[in-house]
């Protein structure tokens, strides 16, 4: 097992990095990656950012968000907290041909295994003390309390298992930050699940007592990791690039959800804005607006008319709305987007 | 041609339905081995499911977000048939 020290707090590099060692640069064995960020709101890969997060109190808190390619649901980061992963070839079989009768003709995906990922993290964190154990889903948890959730993908025959630390992260802004606001979302998106948590820090035996957040990396490096690799120039142009590629724009964010039905209220000094959404890959299939603000009478339905077929992203309907800020009373463009992705 | 169904593989050891998250092609796409055919997510895990010989989808039977039992045809295709 090497270990990968990316040496960035970019959730989108960080990311980027482990996808580049499962994919374009196969290290020759397992790869270990721990690394910590700023504030971040990290969502499952097919969760609905606008039931998963409130976006105006992240904006507010200087919290990044972002989507990682692994299943699960949405997970508040910051410098008090470690991300790690394994980058390792799947188990066998996991795309090996089907032989059964009527053959699938896809691979068969070997089921899915996370012991073999945890089981080392339990191992490391009860020699230095701390009573940890794994839980029914998969977790990691001390007297029944949660402090480590874990989610893979898996592509080309590689798994990339992410387990999500709680050291010393800051649990009142964890709670505040991924409790989103109540839309009226209908929707087949994956959904997280709250469970109590509890840093490491206060776990920790009394011998233990004052261990920094890079001590404790250290700790559970030197107990799962043999060597270091360093990452290269080369690779960090190519990281760099696989970044922008699948983690940094912000259609990543709205993309990937199935298909949801969305009603909104946007409230302005001009009048309401009743906005009912159809949203499938990205697009916006149909928009229907109505309400009581004051504006050209057609309004509500060249507004409709102009968002449907448009990209949903803030940006996208930004700039459509912004060709009706003159024939709107007390409401623009601006407004009537965070309204509707806030 | 030789017509065949695709079924969502047993992702989880306990069983259960798994989510078919997003379709890599659509019906009338010509599809090569290690092409993914689709994305699944179960237990936390999202994986992608490639196709183990070339194919045309002919027909997908599930749409993205819907839960399905392990063994579900979710769709058809056809493949080159064998020969002697």
């Amino acid at each position: 097992m090497i270990y990968i020290d990316t040496r960035s707090e970019d959730i989108a590099y960080n990311l980027a990095a482990e996808l580049y060692f499962a994919t374009e640069k196969l290290p020759g064995e397992d790869a270990f990656f721990m690394w910590r960020v700023t504030p971040t709101l990290v969502i499952g890969k097919y969760q609905n950012a606008l039931e998963e997060i409130d976006a105006a109190y992240a904006r507010e808190h200087g919290i990044s968000v972002a989507r990682r390619l692994s299943g699960g649901g949405t997970v508040y980061l910051d410098r008090g907290g470690w991300q790690f992963a394994f980058v390792t070839d799947s188990a066998p079989g996991a795309s090996g041909s089907s032989d059964s009768p009527g053959s699938n003709s896809c691979s068969d995906g070997a089921a899915i295994e996370f012991s073999r990922f945890v089981t080392p993290i339990v191992a490391a964190l009860r020699q230095i003390g701390v009573n940890a154990e794994l839980t029914g889903r998969n977790d990691i948890a001390v007297g029944g309390r949660k402090i480590c959730g874990n989610a893979q993908y898996r592509i080309k025959n590689r798994t990339v298992h992410h387990g999500c630390m709680l050291f010393d992260t800051d649990i009142d802004e964890l709670v505040r930050a991924t409790t989103p606001k109540a839309y009226k979302i209908e929707s087949k998106a994956v959904a997280s699940v709250r469970e109590r948590v509890v840093n490491v820090k206060d776990v920790l035996p009394p011998e233990r007592a004052g261990m920094t957040a890079e001590q404790f990396r250290d700790e559970i490096v030197f107990r799962v990791a043999h060597r270091r690799y360093e990452i290269t120039p080369q690779d960090r142009a190519r990281i760099e690039a696989l970044a922008d590629e699948r983690f940094r724009a912000e259609r990543l964010l709205y993309t990937l959800a199935p298909k949801f039905e969305m009603e909104k209220v946007v409230r302005t000094a001009g009048g309401a804005f009743h906005i009912g959404l159809t949203v499938k890959n990205g697009k916006i299939l149909s928009c229907g607006v109505s309400g009581d603000f004051f504006g050209a009478p057609d309004a509500a339905e060249r507004i409709g008319d102009a968002l449907t077929g448009a990209d949903y992203t803030p940006s996208a309907v930004r700039e459509i709305l912004s060709r009706f800020d003159g024939l709107l009373f007390r409401a623009d463009a601006e407004e009537l987007t965070r309204g509707l992705f806030e | 041609m030789k017509k065949i169904e695709i079924k969502m593989p047993a992702l989880k050891s306990d069983g259960g339905p798994i989510m078919l998250c997003r379709w890599g092609a659509q019906p009338g796409d010509r599809v090569e081995t290690g092409d993914v055919l689709f994305e699944a997510e179960a237990a936390k895990t999202v994986s992608e499911i490639e196709a183990d010989a070339p194919m045309r989808l002919t027909a997908l039977l599930c749409e993205e977000g819907d839960e399905v039992e392990p063994g579900t045809v979710i769709a058809t295709a056809e493949v080159e048939a064998e020969t002697e």
